[in-house]
């Protein structure tokens, strides 16, 4: 085929693109797997009893807002990165600071609290919940947002897939928290992290494969 | 340079919204450009240059919903131009797959495939590679249609036809070449 034969193909009749196309279906694509996330929320966890009064503990609220910031920004920059040559710098500063305070509220922590008290608090009661259930409840929505993206172009499949995979653990994370009744940074620092770094390492992998065009 | 900015982003703008002539305006400019950007990244080889430029217009056509009219379109093309550059190195020597949602303005399977006979085909196969070896049989021998071929091998109809269509384009010039004539 003669690339003008090709051109005059493709612009004989151009349908009309509806803008931001994109952006709509990954977030209604999150938003379907959020409630996934929710209806396995409601099946084996639930609220904890006192949530009302411990998200008025600035502490406490931070170990929901803080996953829930990274999976916003996880949403921002990953419709950033499925947009050849897309950035977001605001989100990118955002996240590094948002994982700039995650870090310190750790340190914060391993430094306030008794020697004698940092182990009991690091292993708390609830890693073999925390763990699976924060990725079985990312995986509805790291699986829709991934095929949202498909529509995309990412330059870097894999870091699309990552952040992709950040947006639906952050997601999944904040929505944990709301079980969760270990509130010391040393605790839900290491292993809502874990869990997260997990997920978007799977999302990284996913990406790579699913997200090329 | 910042007048041509301006003047693809007016061209793309009015092409994303129907309007076919800016569209082609915008892609014959553009050509050239994305010519000189695989010939730096993938070298010189006459053909191999051109199918490239043609994949990253399809690419363009495919996901021209991806760019924002806010952004400028150069780095938006250019980024495009990179993957499939990138993309075409990585499979050198592999079969094209191409993209998927180019079905309607391809030329119909069948009719292509009558313009060589099937003797000739399989004297010429072995020139092609071998996954367009297996689409060309499937197709243009066996008679059978893109959206079975596609489904055995795990490529969408639209991918198929590209390849067929791409795999023929190469058999037609294999046969016109020395040695070969003109079916």
């Amino acid at each position: 085929m003669r690339t003008e034969d090709l051109i005059a193909g493709l612009a004989a009749a151009p349908e009309p693109v509806r803008p931001g196309r994109l952006g709509r279906a990954a977030a209604l694509a999150l938003a379907l797997g959020f409630v996934a996330a929710c209806a396995i929320y409601a099946a084996l966890l639930g609220p904890r009893p006192d949530l009302a009064q411990a998200l008025r503990v600035p502490l406490t609220l931070s170990k929901t807002l803080i996953p829930a910031a990274l999976g916003v920004l996880g949403l921002v920059l990953a419709l950033a990165a499925a947009r050849p040559a897309g950035v977001s710098r605001p989100a990118r500063l955002l996240l590094a600071l948002v994982l700039a305070a995650a870090a310190g509220l750790l340190a914060w922590n391993l430094l306030t609290l008794p020697a004698a008290s940092r182990m009991p608090v690091f292993l708390g009661h609830s890693i073999h919940v925390c763990l699976p259930v924060i990725m079985l409840m990312a995986a509805p929505m790291a699986a829709l947002l991934l095929r949202a993206l498909r529509d995309g172009a990412a330059e870097h499949p894999a870091r699309c897939g990552a952040l992709a995979g950040l947006a639906a653990a952050g997601l999944a994370a904040a929505l944990y928290s709301t079980f969760c009744t270990e509130d010391q940074p040393l605790f839900f620092v290491t292993w809502y992290g874990l869990a997260m770094a997990l997920v978007t390492l799977a999302g990284a992998a996913a990406g790579s494969r699913l997200l090329r065009w | 340079m910042n007048d041509r900015e301006a003047r693809w982003a007016d061209l793309f703008r009015r092409a994303l919204r129907g309007d076919g002539p800016a569209y082609a305006a915008f892609l014959t400019e553009a050509a050239p450009v994305l010519r000189r950007i695989v010939r730096a990244r993938c070298g010189d080889g006459a053909t191999e240059v051109e199918d490239v430029v043609q994949e990253i217009l399809l690419a363009v056509h495919a996901k021209r919903h991806t760019w924002r009219a806010a952004d400028p379109v150069s780095p938006w093309l250019y980024a495009i131009a990179r993957y499939k550059s990138a993309d075409a190195l990585r499979r050198r020597g592999l079969p094209v797959v191409p993209i998927a949602e180019m079905e309607d303005l391809l030329p119909d399977a069948a009719a292509a495939g009558d313009a060589l006979a099937a003797r000739d085909l399989e004297r010429l196969i072995g020139t092609i590679d071998a996954r367009s070896a297996v689409i060309v049989r499937a197709i243009g021998i066996e008679g059978r249609s893109a959206g079975e071929v596609g489904s055995d091998l795990g490529l969408s109809e639209g991918a198929v036809r590209v390849a067929y269509h791409r795999a023929m384009q190469r058999l037609r010039q294999a046969a016109a070449g020395p040695g070969g004539r003109e079916p």
